[in-house]
């Protein structure tokens, strides 16, 4: 046989395989979460403790149907700005991102030959079949063991994260928010799910003198903040200061708990150990996540982690921040004891 | 009419997954065999994938890697210009992100191959799967030559920059000002940032044909204090790749030789650098657009940008 196959197939044999092929998959933050959360279950299911991690992005095809704003003039800066989600991943051997439709085959013949475990199975990746956005692997997993392999801070962000920190939240409280806002942006999609901008701006407007020590770390796309927003004492914009998905995931896998909306962030939270309130739950993703309408926790998730499938408003808000407020400041002085 | 909506969509996913996949199967089956078999095969025959630049680096965060990184691009595009495939193997470093390196690559408008390893032994044992010819050792990829890397002028024109980043560099400097002339500016974070206020107040009082851009993070001025005309596309929601866009598109550059100088030096812009500090030791200039200066004394950094703007005013007349 040849020695590079032979090569390949020895390699393929160590380790459990992920695929993400952008010709069906989208690119998606919140799947991109879903996706390594099922490889991790796939790999510990078959008692594999390493990960090699494959996406295919061939720029000269379009991405899948609904979003077919995506294409060989953008395909480039879509994927960068993506990069910072998949190495959130622990346990990971190798990620690997083929731009060579030769190259990823030899690699994926392998893992044939090999009969290597993956996510999805060869047979779904031939097939061009994967709910990128299901639970329901992720749920049967974790009513059997009883524990959910959980996703960490991104590698190589944590000094720049600290530097932010120290220059910019100081003693306050960080406390992640993330707005879906997409009718701001250029690829304005899904829009039913997106917020009420008006209803945050209360709340945030209201926070300043019901929790003057929490300060507000507004992330996501530069485009998907009004200015108004900007302007409030106890909210930070990182991207205003030169820093990116990389240093928001990082606070908020550190455990700067989350507040926002149903997106790419709060699958982000979804699979971590942060405490999370995710507002506006979108009732058709119900079925997705196997879950009943109004359901106020995902079945894996912790005491401090929380979801609300109502409209927001600025009250809805200050309840729910309540909530979570008081439950971070039981734990930030159960550490403190500690 | 949603309902229907929804019923339409659904029976269409029922038809997709019960028989259209079942079509697709045999035939991407068949055609990811053939290719994979066909790419090892060529990689045998030849030792590499054809047309294909390979460049393993070992990540360290040291002062002036990302450069050094890029200086090696450049040369080793310049001597093969018709390579269409960059192959980057990375081992990871926890301090360090190693999107730099990925934007970097994307500079050069090749399909970048991005593999990302946590150890030396992974990126050797994938190594033996793409090169028939040398293999790597962990040995080999932590070895890093004392030697700096040479930029000549064979580099010039090697840039190829993702087409979406350009037009976005290019317009948000036409957003600034359409017809004035955009200067990068790079200072070093250890200078005293009054010594750097005064030396871009100065810049802007004596040269009003021009505005400044500072590409590097500058997470250390506060950008109240700076004078109008000193732009930070880093505080605009620019990432790296952008700003490295940016650094192509300017009209001239000023400052120490990080990558933003760099690409600048490459476009064949002309560029004032000041080598001997920070990435110095990285990468040597040898490029007739460039002009190099060694480190400055103390507090003469105005005196610097004036002679560097007036020479680049001289050029414009």
């Amino acid at each position: 046989m040849n020695l590079i196959i032979a090569a390949e197939i020895s390699l393929s044999r160590k380790n459990a395989l992920g695929i993400l092929d952008f010709r069906y998959a989208p690119y998606a933050l919140g799947d991109t979460f879903t996706w390594l959360t099922n490889v991790q279950i796939k790999a510990h299911l078959y008692g594999h403790k390493l990960i090699d991690l494959v996406l295919i992005s061939l720029p000269e095809k379009r991405a899948r149907g609904h979003q077919p704003y995506i294409t060989s003039y953008n395909q480039v800066q879509v994927l960068e700005g993506l990069l910072p989600a998949f190495l959130t991943c622990p346990s990971v051997n190798s990620l690997r991102i083929f731009q060579s439709k030769n190259k990823v085959s030899q690699r994926i013949l392998s893992a044939i030959l090999s009969h290597a475990v993956s996510w999805p199975t060869l047979k779904s990746h031939f097939q061009r079949l994967l709910d990128p956005a299901s639970h329901s692997c992720i749920n049967a997993f974790y009513a059997k063991h009883k524990w959910l392999p959980r996703l960490h801070a991104p590698s190589g962000f944590k000094s720049e994260t600290q530097y932010f920190r120290s220059r910019y939240v100081r003693q306050r409280v960080p406390i992640v928010i993330n707005i879906r806002q997409r009718a701001l942006t250029h690829d304005p999609a899904m829009l039913h799910r997106d917020s009420s901008a008006d209803a945050w701006y209360d709340f945030l407007v209201q926070a300043q003198r019901r929790w003057a020590n929490a300060t507000f770390i507004l992330v996501g796309g530069f485009s998907e903040w009004e200015r108004r927003f900007a302007h409030l004492p106890n909210v930070i914009i990182p991207r205003m200061f030169g820093f990116g998905l990389g240093h928001e995931l990082t606070l908020l896998f550190e455990g700067a708990p989350f507040f926002g909306t149903s997106s790419g962030f709060s699958a982000a939270a979804t699979f971590s150990n942060t405490p999370y309130t995710i507002t506006k739950v979108e009732h058709q993703t119900a079925a997705n996540i196997g879950l009943p309408v109004g359901t106020e926790r995902y079945p894996f998730a912790l005491d401090h982690q929380w979801l609300n499938w109502e409209n927001e408003t600025g009250s809805l808000l200050s309840d729910l921040f309540e909530r979570l407020w008081l439950a971070t400041d039981a734990n930030r002085g159960v550490n403190a004891v500690g | 009419m949603a309902k229907a909506t929804v019923v339409w969509i659904s029976n269409l996913k029922l038809v997709d997954q019960y028989i259209l996949s079942y079509a697709r199967l045999p035939f991407h089956f068949l055609e990811t065999s053939m290719r994979g078999y066909w790419n090892a095969l060529l990689v045998h025959q030849r030792g590499a994938a054809p047309n294909t630049l390979m460049i393993a680096k070992v990540v360290s965060g040291e002062a002036g890697e990302p450069e050094r990184f890029l200086a090696q691009l450049a040369v080793a595009i310049a001597k093969d210009p018709d390579c269409k495939e960059i192959d980057l193997l990375l081992v990871g470093h926890d301090d360090f992100p190693v999107t730099v390196y990925s934007a970097i690559a994307r500079m050069f408008g090749r399909r970048l191959n991005f593999q990302l390893f946590w150890n030396a032994q992974a990126l050797s044992d994938v190594a033996r799967t793409l090169t028939a010819s040398s293999v790597l050792t962990p040995e080999d990829i932590h070895k890093s030559s004392p030697d700096a890397v040479a930029l000549t002028s064979a580099t010039v024109g090697t840039l190829l920059p993702p087409p979406l980043s350009k037009n976005v560099a290019r317009e948000y400097l036409k957003t600034i000002n359409p017809s004035s002339y955009f200067c990068a500016i790079s200072f070093r974070c250890d200078v005293p940032i009054s010594e750097s206020i005064s030396a871009l107040t100065q810049a802007v009082e004596c040269y009003p044909n021009w505005h400044f851009v500072m590409l590097n993070d500058a997470s250390y001025f506060d950008s109240q204090e700076l004078p109008l005309k000193v732009h930070l596309p880093s505080r605009a929601g620019f990432d790296v790749l952008t700003r490295l866009c940016i650094a192509a598109e300017v009209d001239a550059f000023i400052g120490v030789d990080d990558i933003y100088g760099l690409i600048t030096s490459i476009s064949g812009k002309p560029a004032h650098v000041l080598t001997g500090v920070g990435s110095s030791s990285a990468v040597s200039l040898a490029l007739s657009n460039v002009d190099c200066s060694g480190g400055l004394p103390h507090n003469d950094l105005p005196k610097y940008v004036d002679r560097a703007l007036s020479k680049l005013q001289q050029n414009l007349l």
